[in-house]
């Protein structure tokens, strides 16, 4: 592991993506970036540039018009990138999501329909905790790339 | 101690302690931090002894999380992890009190299939087509609670009656029902 490697990891800055979702996530996201869950002691920022990005942070069902600005957002950010999928929503659509089987006319799917999922974090909405361990492991996945 | 007094306090407190909580939770120099909640709803758990595989569990949630799935010989209860909302209804509703919400937080995973949570009951088969039916646990269940409930002059007659008839399937019920030797309606 060089030095740049080495680095990237005491430091990875995350790219919030908020995919059509109820709010409610990305008031946990903020409660984990405050003071009191503290995500900054392993070196993460909130970054609002997927240029300077290393862990994309989606939130919500993902509907069809925002499919292709998250296709954009991933072309965007720089290689070795995690996905992290956040709440019920992000990884399988949640209570939008049909019964029977067929598509939702709104939905372009649950996010790893579009790009690549590295970490899931379920809960409505996920404990701060709960992120802050799933952050940890998406520190794991960059460690292997 | 008025309001303003109380506000003195906490930004004190504020600024000679750490307000940030230790993960994974641990203990700070003088206080003690615990994430997890009495009473909290996280994790899902089935007690296996208890849990008769009745579905209720299923018919009750709202995101469609639980799914029963049927193959030959087992009945498998999953709880798919990334659609549940921890509403708890499931918990309240199971006339077992077999799965239970407990207070546990930390499941992301690296993979989808992590997220599933099963539990898997044997099915009874039919003696005569060999067809399986519903779980050999269900019914029994079933059959404890109805005698229950069941009125004292007849209860001995039901007793043997259902002994015969829960081998069978629901087609050979009606298929063999002169040859099973059973009580007729009329005591009923």
């Amino acid at each position: 592991m060089n030095l740049k490697q080495k680095s990237r990891l005491y430091s990875p800055w995350i790219f919030h993506a908020h995919c059509g979702g109820c709010n409610n996530c990305d008031i946990e996201v903020a409660a984990v970036l405050a003071p009191r869950f503290d995500i900054e002691r392993i070196g993460m920022q909130l970054k609002n540039n997927p240029r300077h990005a290393d862990i994309i942070l989606v939130t919500g069902p993902v509907p069809k018009h925002s499919a292709p600005f998250l296709k954009r957002i991933y072309q965007q950010t720089p290689n070795p990138k995690v996905v992290m999928a956040v709440g019920g929503c992000a990884v399988d659509c949640g209570p939008f999501q049909r019964d029977d089987g067929k598509e939702n006319y709104a939905l372009a799917g649950p996010t790893d329909k579009i790009i690549p999922v590295d970490v899931y974090v379920p809960g409505c909405p996920p404990k701060p905790e709960s992120i802050l361990h799933g952050a940890v492991l998406a520190v794991s996945k960059l460690a292997e790339k | 101690m008025g309001g303003k007094g109380k506000l003195l306090k906490e930004v004190v407190n504020n600024l000679t302690e750490c307000v940030t909580i230790d993960y994974p939770g641990g203990t700070w120099p003088g206080k003690k931090f615990s994430h997890i909640v009495p009473g909290g709803r996280g994790k899902h758990e089935f007690d296996e002894e208890k849990c008769v595989g009745c579905a209720s569990c299923r018919n009750v949630c709202p995101n469609y999380t639980i799914s029963i799935i049927d193959q030959d010989e087992k009945r498998t209860v999953s709880v798919f992890l990334g659609r549940c909302m921890f509403c708890g209804r499931c918990m309240f509703d199971c006339p077992e009190e077999a799965i239970k919400l407990t207070p546990q937080y930390e499941f992301a995973n690296t993979s989808r299939d992590g997220l599933y949570i099963k539990n898997s009951l044997e099915r009874k088969k039919c003696k005569n087509c060999g067809s399986y039916l519903f779980p050999d646990k269900q019914l029994k269940r079933a059959r404890e609670r109805v005698l229950a409930e069941v009125d004292e002059r007849v209860r001995d007659v039901f007793e043997q009656d259902t002994k015969i008839y829960l081998d069978y399937c629901s087609d050979c019920r009606k298929k063999l029902g002169y040859v099973m030797n059973t009580n007729t309606r009329k005591y009923y």
